[in-house]
C-alpha cells in the first residue's frame, strides 16, 4: 500500500540521521531542490502519524551537540520505519521505471 | 538568536494552532509556532519585503491548515502501543463484516446476560413498533392507498357533485355509457351495484348479500382468485349460463372452504348461479367488505341508479383533463340536476370527515407512543451503559475509538430492536385481527393486514430505534474514561468509596492507569 508523499520525505529525511522539525523540512528542501516546502501543519500531523504507527519515534539525543537546543524535540526512524521507507522506495523505483518504459519510451 | 517575526504573523499562527485538537497543541504547539516563525524569516531573505514574507507565509498557513488540520483531528486519539494496522487484515469489506459478526456475537451474550432489562426493553420497543405500525397500516389503507389494486394510484371514483349544495350524486346509466364510448383520458371505466339475492334450495333461505360489477371490473383491478377463474365478459354475453363468485369468507362459511364448491350450482332469487371462483376477501374495492356473492351484469344499472362508477385514468392524465372531458360528454343528458358536474374522487368520500381525522389522530398518537417507547428503550440502555463504565473504560484504554464503541452499541441496539419490531409487527398484525374481532361492522379494519408499505414503515421506525438507542449510551459513555476501575461497591459516599483510589481520587477527564499505554 503506497504511503502518503509526505509521510514519505519525513521518513528520507530522517533516513541519515535524528533530526528536528526544522531540521526535516530543510532537509526535505534540499532532497526536492526546493520542489516541497512542508508547512507546519502537515509536518507535525506526519510526525504524530508515524509516532503513532512506530515507524519513528523521539530521542533525546542530538545528532550534532554544538548544535543542540533543549527545547527542540528530536526523531529518529525505528528499524520498522526504515523497512517501510525501503519497501516504498522500491514501489517508487519500479514504478518510476514503468512510467520511463510506456511514458517516456526508455527502452 | 533570531528576531522576532511581526505581530502579525505570530498571531495568524497561534490562531491557525486553535483550529488544531488539544492534543496536538500541547504535543508540538511550540514547534509549530517556531518553524511558523522560521518559515517568515526565509521568506523574507528570499523576498527582501517583509510585507511580502507575511503574505506568503500566511498563504503558507492557511494552504497547510486545510489539508493538515482535517488529518490532525482524525488522529487525535494515538493508536496504542504504537502499533502499525495490520497490514494483513484483508480487503476492508472482509474486516468490517468479520468486525460486525464479532460485534453482534457480543451483544447477543451481553443480552443474554441480562435477560430481565433485555425482555424489557424488547417489549417497549415491540409495543411501540406494533400499535405504530398497525395505526399505519389503516392510514394507509384507508386514507393513502385505498385501492390495493396495480394502477390503484390512478383508480377514482366517479359522482355528480352539484356545488351549490355539496351533494355527490351517482351517475345514470347514459353517463357511463357516454364516457365508456367517448373518454380518450380515461383507460377504464366500470360499475357496480350493491344488491343482494335470495339464497334457497338446501336448507333455510338465507339473504346474501351481492356486488353486480360490469363484464370489465375484475380485469381493470386485476384480482387474482384464490381458487377457480375469475368473472369476464364472456359471462356477462346474452344467453350465457349465470355464473357467480363466493367470496372467501362465504365460501369457508357456507362451503366450509371445500375445493369442490367450484362448479356447483346455487339458487340466488330466481336463478341457478354456477360458482366459478372464489374472491379474495382482502381485494375489496371500496370501504363495504367484499360482498358474499358476486355476480357479473351486462347492466349493473337495471337493478336501480345508484351504481357506483370506478374510472381507471389514462397514464399521465391529470383529474382534472378527465373531468373536464367527463363534463363536455355529459351535455344534454336528461334528467341530470342542472350545474352537475362529473368529480373524481378518493373512496373515502363515502366516509365522513370525521372518520378520516380519527384516523389521522389515532396514527399520530401511536406515533407519539413509539417516540416514548424508543426514548424509554435509550433510557434503558443508558442505564444499563452506566453500569458498564468498567468495561467500557478497559476497551477504550485498549485503544477503543467513540466510532468503535458505536459499532458495538448499534449492534446491541440492532439486535433488540429486531426483536423488537419481530414482536411489533405480530402485533400489529393482531390489533388488526382483534380490531375486526371487537368491531365486526368495522369493515375497514378487513384491509388492516400487514402490506408492503407497512413493513417498510415498520423497518424505518425500526431503524431510527437502532441509532436513537445505540448513540445516546455510546455518547454518554465516551465520559466513562474518567473512573473505569471503580470497584464492585464503591458508591459515592461510602467508606468503599473513600479508599477507592483510581476511580474516585484521580481527577476527572484523565485517563485510566492503563490507558496510555496499552
Amino acid at each position: 500500500m503506497s504511503m502518503p508523499r509526505a509521510t514519505f520525505l519525513v521518513l528520507l529525511a530522517l533516513a541519515d540521521r535524528p533530526r528536528h522539525g526544522l531540521g526535516i523540512v530543510d532537509r526535505i528542501e534540499d532532497v526536492t531542490e526546493g520542489e516541497t516546502k512542508l508547512g507546519p501543519g502537515t509536518l507535525y500531523t506526519t510526525l504524530q502519524q508515524l509516532l503513532g504507527h512506530g515507524l519513528i519515534r523521539q530521542t533525546a539525543e542530538a545528532p550534532d551537540p554544538d548544535d543542540h537546543d533543549s527545547r527542540r524535540k528530536y526523531y529518529r526512524i525505528t528499524p520498522l520505519g526504515t523497512r517501510r521507507l525501503r519497501d516504498e522506495a522500491r514501489q517508487i523505483r519500479r514504478l518510476s521505471r514503468a512510467a520511463a518504459r510506456h511514458v517516456l519510451g526508455d527502452s | 538568536v533570531i528576531a522576532p517575526a511581526p505581530r502579525i504573523v505570530r498571531r495568524a499562527a497561534r490562531l491557525v494552532l486553535r483550529l488544531y485538537p488539544r492534543a496536538f497543541r500541547d504535543a508540538f504547539g511550540a514547534e509549530f509556532l517556531d518553524l511558523a516563525e522560521r518559515r517568515w524569516h526565509r521568506e523574507r531573505r528570499a523576498s527582501g519585503r517583509p510585507g511580502a514574507a507575511s503574505l506568503r507565509t500566511g498563504r503558507m498557513l492557511v494552504c497547510d491548515a486545510a489539508r493538515a488540520i482535517p488529518v490532525a483531528w482524525r488522529e487525535r486519539r494515538p493508536r496504542p502501543g504504537g502499533s502499525l494496522p495490520p497490514p494483513d487484515r484483508g480487503p476492508r469489506l472482509m474486516h468490517l463484516l468479520r468486525d460486525s459478526l464479532t460485534d453482534l456475537h457480543l451483544g447477543l451474550r451481553s443480552h443474554v446476560r441480562q435477560p430481565a432489562s433485555t425482555a424489557l426493553v424488547v417489549l417497549t420497543l415491540a409495543l411501540g413498533v406494533g400499535a405504530s405500525t398497525a395505526a399505519f397500516s389503516a392510514l394507509d389503507r384507508v386514507v393513502l392507498h385505498p385501492l390495493p389494486f396495480p394502477g390503484g394510484d390512478r383508480m377514482a371514483y366517479v359522482s355528480m357533485l352539484m356545488p351549490q349544495r355539496g351533494w355527490q350524486l351517482a351517475p345514470a346509466a347514459e353517463h357511463v355509457r357516454r364516457w365508456r364510448e367517448g373518454a380518450r383520458t380515461l383507460d377504464g371505466i366500470e360499475v357496480y351495484q350493491r344488491s343482494s339475492f335470495t339464497r334457497s334450495g338446501e336448507g333455510a333461505a338465507e339473504i346474501v348479500s351481492a356486488d353486480l360489477v360490469s363484464a370489465g371490473l375484475p380485469a381493470m383491478l386485476g384480482v387474482r382468485p384464490v381458487l377457480g377463474r375469475m368473472l369476464g365478459p364472456a359471462d356477462a354475453a346474452p344467453g350465457a349460463p349465470a355464473a357467480v363468485m363466493l367470496s372467501e369468507r362465504y365460501w369457508r362459511a357456507a362451503f366450509g372452504g371445500r375445493p369442490g364448491a367450484i362448479g356447483q350450482r346455487v339458487q340466488l332469487s330466481d336463478r341457478v348461479h354456477t360458482v366459478v371462483g372464489i374472491w379474495p376477501d382482502l381485494a375489496r374495492f371500496d370501504y363495504q367488505a367484499v360482498p358474499d356473492v358476486i355476480a357479473v351484469s351486462a347492466s349493473p344499472h337495471a337493478r336501480g341508479e345508484f351504481a357506483l362508477v370506478l374510472a381507471r385514468r389514462a397514464p399521465g392524465v391529470p383529474a382534472e383533463d378527465v373531468e373536464r372531458e367527463l363534463a363536455a360528454l355529459s351535455a344534454g343528458i336528461d334528467g341530470v340536476p342542472p350545474g352537475a358536474v362529473p368529480q373524481l374522487g378518493p373512496p373515502y368520500g363515502f366516509l365522513s370527515d370525521a372518520y378520516v381525522q380519527g384516523i389521522w389522530l389515532v396514527f399520530a398518537g401511536a406515533f407519539a407512543l413509539l417516540g416514548v417507547a424508543v426514548v424509554n428503550a435509550g433510557n434503558l440502555l443508558l442505564g444499563r451503559a452506566a453500569n458498564r463504565t468498567g468495561e467500557i473504560g478497559v476497551r477504550l484504554a485498549l485503544g477503543g475509538t467513540t466510532r468503535r464503541l458505536l459499532r458495538l452499541f448499534l449492534a446491541e441496539s440492532l439486535i433488540l430492536a429486531s426483536a423488537g419490531a419481530a414482536l411489533g409487527a405480530l402485533l400489529a398484525v393482531l390489533i388488526g385481527r382483534g380490531y375486526v374481532l371487537v368491531a365486526p361492522e368495522r369493515q375497514l379494519a378487513a384491509g388492516t393486514w400487514l402490506h408492503g408499505r407497512a413493513v417498510v414503515f415498520a423497518i424505518a421506525v425500526t431503524a431510527v430505534a437502532v441509532v436513537v438507542c445505540a448513540v445516546i449510551p455510546a455518547w454518554r459513555s465516551r465520559s466513562a474514561r474518567a473512573r473505569p476501575t471503580a470497584r464492585p461497591g464503591c458508591v459515592r459516599g461510602s467508606w468503599a468509596h473513600r479508599r477507592c483510589w483510581p476511580c474516585c481520587s484521580r481527577p476527572a477527564r484523565r485517563s485510566w492507569p492503563g490507558a496510555s499505554r496499552a
